[in-house]
């Protein structure tokens, strides 16, 4: 007997780990009873590996929606820059127009002051200031406009120069700072009078004609004289500076920074005068003091 | 030593398995699908291990098994060691130690191992209390799943029981 269950104990070993719990859920089945320890020792060591687990792919699914959420945010911040970036622009142009308002209104309140005069306002679209040739600013307004040779050109500021070539549409206007320019003018505080004449460059302008004894100082403002035919009286053309007299001679000598800027031109009047200018070069103008 | 080992390693891959299989059912739609991780375990036990080291661990983790189940006790257990002699059986039949071999039989064993636990539940619970035939369906797709996951634990576990394979030193082939 003891040597059969030596042969067959093997199979007896597993035929009772198979048969011993069937028997006991058999005998429980029907009356389920509480939780044994071996359960409650099952549960105490699974839940923290669930916990583990739960927290494992909790975390990854955030980290991962994380990253998704980040994606989302680089594409949104790629949007906002753009849309910084027209909204940068759009204050530029703000900005711009705002700027030309401001001209426009004291344009307008130069024009204002000159109600007998009529004038005619024009748009710079266009600078050639070659050293080598004449300094001029192409304005949009021409002989369809009314325009004709050697009416004046002003800015808010002051005189900007002359008309000196007009085609329909448009019209160069020889800027004051030209060497082939000069404007009568007289000193505003002692009524002395002289002449301004360009030097070529966009620079100050030189002061010719100023009689030794003429009462001129540095800061002097010059106001066109309507002496030269050109130029109504009272135009703002520059100051005098570097006023300098010679030990001898007739004149003194001084520089003119031009009222208005000729760098900076943009919006223009053309006084628009009732007599035609005469046909003649620039060049070829005598001075007029 | 090494059937103790390979006892241990299955009881513990079983605990670990059965903590898996909650998380990856709660993600994967919360108790619309379910996974027998702890069976592919089982199978495993009946291709590399001995006979009655094989029963203890089989049985080992039908005690757990039945731990987690929260039913009846003894009913997963008895279940697991009919699957490992089942396994046994089945492995001479064809090539389970191939992956797609492991992973039919392990989705086979899960379905028989459902089957099983649902006609013995049915046979000894109360007419109103007997699970309905209907789950068979969901068996089915627990199967199917844990064949799936099969090959990846087979991998897992040829690995962590390589130390328990070293050959005795000295020995020649």
């Amino acid at each position: 007997m003891l040597a059969l269950l030596k042969r067959f104990k093997e199979f007896i070993v597993v035929a009772a780990l198979a048969v011993i719990p069937l028997a006991i859920f058999f005998a429980h089945a029907r009356h389920p009873s509480d939780r044994t320890f071996a359960d409650r020792l099952v549960l105490a060591a699974t839940s923290p590996l669930e916990k583990a687990i739960s927290w494992t792919v909790t975390g990854t699914l955030t980290a991962i929606q994380r990253v998704a959420r980040l994606r989302g945010i680089a594409e949104r911040a790629e949007e906002l820059s753009r849309e910084v970036n027209r909204l940068r622009w759009e204050e530029r142009e703000m900005q711009e127009l705002r700027a030309e308002n401001g001209r426009l209104e004291r344009l307008l309140a130069f024009a204002g002051s000159r109600e007998d005069q009529r004038m005619v306002g024009a748009l710079v679209i266009g600078t050639r200031m070659d050293p080598k040739g004449l300094q001029l600013v192409t304005i949009d307004r021409g002989a369809e406009d009314g325009l004709r040779r050697m009416m004046p050109v002003v800015s808010a500021d002051g005189v900007v120069g002359r008309i000196h070539t007009v085609s329909g549409h448009s019209a160069d206007v020889l800027l004051l700072t030209d060497r082939n320019s000069s404007v009568a003018v007289r000193v505003d505080r002692s009524r002395a009078r002289a002449n301004v004449r360009g030097q070529g460059g966009p620079g100050p302008c030189r002061l010719d004609y100023a009689l030794r004894n003429d009462d001129l100082i540095e800061g002097d403002l010059l106001v066109t004289s309507g002496t030269d035919g050109v130029f109504p009286r009272g135009l703002p053309v520059g100051k005098a500076t570097k006023v300098r007299r010679a030990g001898y001679g007739l004149y003194q000598a001084a520089e003119v920074i031009p009222a208005a800027d000729v760098n900076r031109l943009e919006e223009l009047l053309v006084l628009v005068t009732g007599q035609s200018a005469p046909e003649r070069a620039p060049a070829a103008q005598a001075p007029s003091p | 030593m090494r059937s103790a080992l390979r006892t241990s390693l299955a009881l513990a891959a079983a605990l670990v398995l059965v903590a898996l299989g909650a998380s990856l059912c709660h993600f994967l739609g919360g108790g619309a699908v379910s996974l027998a991780l702890p069976v592919p375990v089982v199978v495993w036990l009946g291709l590399e291990a001995g006979l009655v080291d094989g029963a203890f661990a089989a049985a080992a983790v039908g005690l757990v098994l039945d731990s987690a189940a929260g039913g009846p006790g003894g009913l997963l257990t008895f279940l697991s060691v009919a699957l490992f002699l089942g396994s046994r059986a089945a492995a001479g039949a064809f090539d389970a130690r191939s992956s797609l071999g492991f992973a039919l039989l392990s989705g086979a064993a899960t379905f028989a191992f459902g089957v099983g636990a649902l006609l013995l539940l049915r046979y000894v619970a109360p007419a109103e209390e007997a699970p309905r035939l209907g789950l068979v369906g969901r068996v089915l797709g627990e199967a199917v799943l844990t064949a799936f996951a099969a090959p990846a634990l087979r991998l897992l576990l040829d690995r962590l029981s390589a130390p328990m394979r070293r050959e005795d030193p000295g020995l020649l082939r």
